[in-house]
């Protein structure tokens, strides 16, 4: 240390000044007005509860009743599409066959031993051809059955026996047994081949009855005369069918084959197995959270200050990302996600100069004479910006995937976001009170920010409704924690966020 | 007057009733550190309005925040902190501004030590208060408050070299104007 300084400390170090008696007063009174800060935005924390606890009960509340109502009145999920039933359905197609009723249970990968129980009407196991009057008909009360030309009801007794409490699937064919014969097996194989006019179709339901597996598995065999197909049966629910009972104004059994193949191209696959890639765009609406922590502790009146004069707003992200499903509903998403997180700042200056420097010129016997004059003008200066935090970032997501109802699923996501590259701009104070640009680190200014971020965890709950056949609604709850200070490490204050959004966006089903 | 430095025990015991919110003690903790901090907000600011405000608005952070205090150091280091960064609040950066980094045509010059030893502590501050804003901001926090350069360049958002260029003319400022006074007394 120079000698200048050693004298300079060694007298001034407990160097005491008077003070005014009035100081304390002005403290007190300080300390006693100070309210703590409210919290800040509680809604929208409680929104986002809000809105996962109604989607939570939205979902149980419709399985619910979809179940009770299917034990109290022994019905009936209605399938109007035979290229749309599953396994615990068993459907005809002709261009006279109208409908199919199966049980509420007509989802796929049905397990035999604890939900489904096919009944099989012996007249028909056994080869009979099929009339109006051999037709047995169970309590199906949501179904008109005046308008019913024909039914089958396909009753397995083997697991009737299994269950005191049996469900209903029943066929319903228009003009069956004039034009059509029907073959049904019991076992494994359950054949329904109707003959239309010009139209030969054969319904393959083939091991409806399982007893290795526990699963039931549904297609339909379609004959032509130049062509043999065999399609998966799937299935749409009680509430799609019932808005298209509504939407066309009709009974179940006016439906023609030509509605049938209108619905056909509306009504959404319900597929169990989802392996497959899929492409989401998104954009996420968030608000953040920012966690500034002094390096020091005598650094904390400063992280006071900058905490003090910043606060969160809006902020948002938006992207596409890739999702490889993988046959147990796990699956990986990547893509590129670019996020702007938002901060508002607010400083008031009670005690800024403006400097105005005045400069006048006159002419003196032809001499041109400059003068010059700078005016001080003490006041107040505002100063109001929004800092804008831009990433963009490399998502790398395990996702887990699972059917809730018809058209709807749910997915965890969790995992990291890569940061490629981040920007900042705005305005925050310095420790010495005054407004400087983040972004500034021109001259002997310091950068504040680090170019690239690093690691961020990200995790979601996300809710996918199938608007069609190859669009889904996505609406995701979600949170993202940055995981080390974005500031660089000279800089004396460590600046993290943390943020929590609503993801809305559409899938794409290649 | 009462102590300067507390036992360690008192001081915990004080600084606990005051986290209770009991403004006797907080009241005790103001007197016992008061005149040293008014000293230093003195040297920050440009008068001694400016240097109350700057002292009141530091013992409301120090209250304020007292539950932030760790124990780890002096609580009057922590109270004198917390003083100097209110008081380097109310410091414009502009100071540096127009700073010529570099040190060239800056020699160290001498001064008879007993010179010094006939100054008394307010003539010394009396030559502080005179520097121009930014060698004294520089030389308060670098010689009086023991902040070393990364610490100053980090608190006034410049550079360290920015930081010891200022020191440097601040010292040679203060020697000028020692050799002048001294001779003005011859």
């Amino acid at each position: 240390m120079n000698e200048l300084d050693k004298i300079f400390q060694s007298k001034l170090e407990n160097h005491t000044a008077e003070y005014s008696e009035q100081s304390w007063n002005k403290i007190q009174s300080r300390l006693v007005n100070q309210k703590s800060k409210p919290k800040k935005y509680p809604w929208f924390w409680m929104s986002l509860v809000a809105i996962i606890l109604v989607g939570v009960v939205y979902l149980w509340s419709d399985r619910d009743d979809t179940e009770s109502s299917m034990e109290s009145k022994n019905p009936v999920a209605v399938n109007k599409d035979t290229y749309h039933q599953t396994a615990s359905e068993v459907a005809i197609a002709s261009n006279q066959v109208s409908t199919a009723i199966g049980s509420k249970d007509e989802l796929e990968n049905i397990d035999i031993d604890n939900e489904l129980s096919i009944q099989l009407d012996e007249t028909v196991a056994n080869g009979g051809e099929v009339s109006q009057q051999s037709v047995t008909r169970n309590d199906l009360s949501e179904v008109k059955s005046t308008d019913l030309k024909s039914e089958i009801e396909v009753l397995d007794k083997t697991q009737r026996n299994r269950r005191s409490e049996t469900r209903t699937t029943a066929l319903y064919g228009e003009n069956v047994s004039s034009n059509s014969t029907s073959a049904i097996s019991s076992n494994s194989n359950l054949m329904n081949e109707v003959k239309a006019a010009n139209t030969e179709v054969t319904i393959l339901h083939s091991e409806l009855q399982t007893t290795n597996t526990n699963r039931s598995v549904a297609a339909i065999m379609e004959s032509t005369a130049n062509e043999t197909k065999i399609r998966p049966l799937r299935t749409i629910g009680v509430s799609a069918y019932t808005t298209l009972q509504s939407e066309r104004d009709i009974t179940d059994i006016e439906l023609s084959t030509s509605m049938l193949d209108d619905f056909r191209q509306d009504c959404p696959s319900f597929v169990t197995d989802r392996t497959g890639v899929y492409l989401d765009f998104y954009i996420s609406h968030e608000l953040p959270f920012s966690n500034l922590k002094a390096k020091t502790q005598e650094l904390e009146p400063y992280q006071a200050l900058r905490s003090g004069s910043e606060g969160p707003t809006y902020s948002f992200s938006a992207g596409a990302r890739l999702t490889l499903m993988l046959p147990n509903g796990l699956g990986l998403k990547t893509g590129l996600n670019y996020s702007q997180v938002n901060e508002k700042f607010t400083y008031v200056d009670d005690d800024t100069d403006m400097v105005k420097e005045v400069i006048t010129i006159t002419t003196v016997g032809g001499m041109e004479v400059r003068d010059t004059n700078v005016i001080v003008i003490p006041g107040t200066r505002d100063v109001v910006s929004t800092n804008k935090y831009r990433s963009f970032d490399i998502p790398l997501l395990l996702s887990y995937e699972w059917d809730v109802r018809e058209r709807t699923y749910m997915t965890v996501n969790g995992g990291a976001y890569l940061n490629l590259l981040f920007k900042e701009s705005g305005k925050i104070l310095s420790p010495n009170g005054e407004v400087i640009d983040i972004a500034d680190s021109s001259g002997d200014k310091l950068a504040i920010f680090k170019n690239n971020i690093g690691l961020s965890l990200f995790g979601s709950v996300g809710l996918h409704y199938r608007m069609t056949g190859n669009i889904d609604l996505i609406v995701e709850p979600n949170v993202r924690l940055l995981v080390k200070s974005a500031t660089v490490d000279a800089y004396s204050i460590e600046h993290k966020w943390f943020t929590a959004g609503l993801i809305t966006g559409l899938r794409y089903n290649f | 007057m009462a102590p300067l430095i507390l036992n360690s025990l008192t001081e915990k015991d004080l600084l606990r009733q005051c986290l209770d919110g009991d403004h006797n003690a907080q009241k005790q903790v103001f007197e016992l550190y008061a005149p040293k901090m008014m000293a230093v907000c003195k040297r920050y600011g440009r008068h001694r309005l400016e240097a109350e405000e700057i002292m009141q608005d530091g013992f409301v952070k120090v209250f304020t925040n007292l539950h932030k205090f760790e124990y780890k150091g002096s609580f009057e280091g922590w109270v004198r902190r917390i003083m100097v960064n209110t008081a380097l609040k109310l410091v414009s950066k502009k100071s540096f501004r127009d700073e010529q980094i570099g040190l060239e045509g800056y020699q160290e010059r001498s001064v008879d030590p007993s010179v010094y030893a006939k100054m008394s502590a307010d003539d010394m501050l009396a030559l502080v208060e005179k520097l121009p804003k930014g060698y004294r901001t520089v030389f308060n926090l670098s010689v009086l408050d023991g902040l070393n350069h990364r610490e100053i360049s980090e608190a006034l958002g410049i550079k360290e070299s920015t930081s010891r260029s200022q020191l440097v003319k601040a010292r040679n400022m203060l020697q000028d104007m020692i050799i002048d006074m001294n001779k003005i007394a011859m």
